[in-house]
């Protein structure tokens, strides 16, 4: 496994600085990040360091990743060529999702004038709409439910002036997940997180049901798997779903293979998760805004809407550095269905 | 730029020539469209006693996020406030 050091010593610039904060024991970086770049609104950033005599700043590009991670080995060929030829030769896959290439200041421009040129753009720095992320999908995943990444790219085209021009009180981090077992963690992590979700409950296959028994497992063991109580096995029969308790987690799809999500895909809008301690109630997890809307063009437009109306609200009315997860919980997740004109009809909607 | 106390500012004219060095030093060539918004926001720290945020910019002056970004390139509120000398917003 490639240790960091060895990655870092290639780049000349970067190397010292690391060496020298190791050596004493403290960060080799000041305070302060995001520059006033006049060509780039967002997207670049520069740090200063507290060792002036090796390096004075040292700065970055933050590219909008292709979502769900799925990059063709030519472009990461051609990325990699721009970060050897502009920038200092070293590049960092954050945890975000974005993609940092660190070059000097001088070289942000000319660096991001040759992303564009092979269809990359930069942005994801500031008070803005961060770089969207979204799971592997159903190019890898047999539980997606709907084209995560598909979904990602439409969001980010869709907002893209939001994620290139900042104009919010403070960021705003959004994800697509393929199912709701969330691999990417957007419900709990995300402001805005688009989940894959299925209408009504799992549906059962007689055959691959009887099959499944006869592997040895038990209608029992498939009840006491279900955390919401919603299925019912009596002496092996077929399964009984009620549709009430389904919580549509798909814990019973995973342990089965007799049962299926619905057949009825969509999205599922949630917001409000974050991991940062920063604010009121410390980290959170999300709550769900729109329980079902079909992934279809009514549908998109009716969920594009709903995000602009919520970030909206928000922004007008968000105190200083409020995410939306803490202006949700002080303004109460009703008042926001409300005002976003959203008639709740799934129940307490605290669960997936 | 402004005088009087108590809460109230008195409106005064804008001495552009000054404003306009000060904002070509930051690379930017003054026209009308960046007086008007000048203006607006001149009007709104009379009220508030501080700049605008970027939101209520493009509200009061009806202009695009990407239109005032083209005019006040980099950092909008940031770049009026080092041309007028105007506090910029503690959201800020």
């Amino acid at each position: 496994m490639p240790r960091v050091e060895n990655e870092i010593k290639k780049s000349q610039a970067l190397w010292p600085v690391y060496l020298k904060g190791v050596c004493q024991g403290r960060t080799p970086y000041d305070h302060g990040g995001y520059v006033n770049i006049p060509e780039l609104p967002a997207g670049a950033a520069v740090r200063a360091t507290r060792v002036a005599d090796i390096l004075e700043e040292s700065g970055y590009l933050r590219v909008l990743s292709p979502p769900g991670g799925w990059m063709s080995a030519d472009l990461l060929e051609k990325l990699a060529d721009a970060a050897d030829d502009l920038g200092e030769g070293i590049v960092h896959f954050s945890t975000g999702g974005s993609i940092e290439l660190y070059a000097k200041r001088e070289q942000l421009v000319p660096l991001t004038r040759r992303l564009n040129s092979f269809g990359l753009d930069v942005g994801s720095t500031g008070n803005d709409l961060r770089c969207i992320t979204a799971c592997a999908g159903p190019l890898r995943c047999e539980y997606a439910l709907v084209d995560a990444p598909w979904l990602a790219a439409f969001l980010g085209m869709h907002f893209i002036d939001e994620q290139q021009f900042p104009g919010y009180g403070q960021k705003v981090k959004m994800g697509c997940s393929g199912c709701s077992f969330d691999c990417i963690s957007a419900v709990k992590q995300k402001d805005l997180a688009v989940v894959g979700v299925y209408r009504g409950i799992p549906l059962v296959d007689e055959k691959l049901w009887e099959e499944w028994l006869r592997h040895g497992y038990s209608g029992s063991e498939l009840e006491s798997l279900c955390q919401h109580k919603a299925i019912k096995v009596e002496d092996d029969s077929l399964p009984t779903i009620d549709p009430d308790l389904c919580r549509s987690c798909m814990s019973c799809i995973r342990a089965c293979w007799a049962l299926c999500p619905g057949r009825e895909r969509g999205v599922a809008l949630w917001a409000g998760g974050k991991y940062g301690n920063r604010g009121r109630a410390g980290p959170m997890s999300g709550v769900r805004l729109l329980p079902f809307v079909p992934v279809s063009e009514k549908g998109l437009a009716k969920l594009t809407r709903v995000i602009e109306d919520l970030l909206e609200l928000w922004a007008d009315n968000c105190l200083r550095k409020e995410r939306i997860g803490d202006f949700l919980s002080r303004v109460g997740r009703e008042k926001v269905l409300e005002s976003l004109g959203i008639k709740d009809s799934s129940g307490s909607g605290e669960e997936g | 730029m402004h005088e009087g106390g108590g809460g109230k500012v008195a409106k005064v004219k804008w001495d552009r020539t000054i404003l306009e060095e000060r904002a070509r030093a930051r690379g930017i060539e003054m026209t009308e469209l960046h007086w008007q918004v000048l203006e607006i926001c001149h009007d709104y720290y009379r009220k508030h006693r501080t700049l605008c945020t970027l939101r209520t910019l493009i509200k009061l002056s009806g202009l695009e996020k990407k239109e005032i970004y083209r005019l006040f390139p980099g950092n909008p509120i940031g770049e009026i406030s080092q041309i007028t000398g105007l506090p910029k917003p503690r959201e800020c």
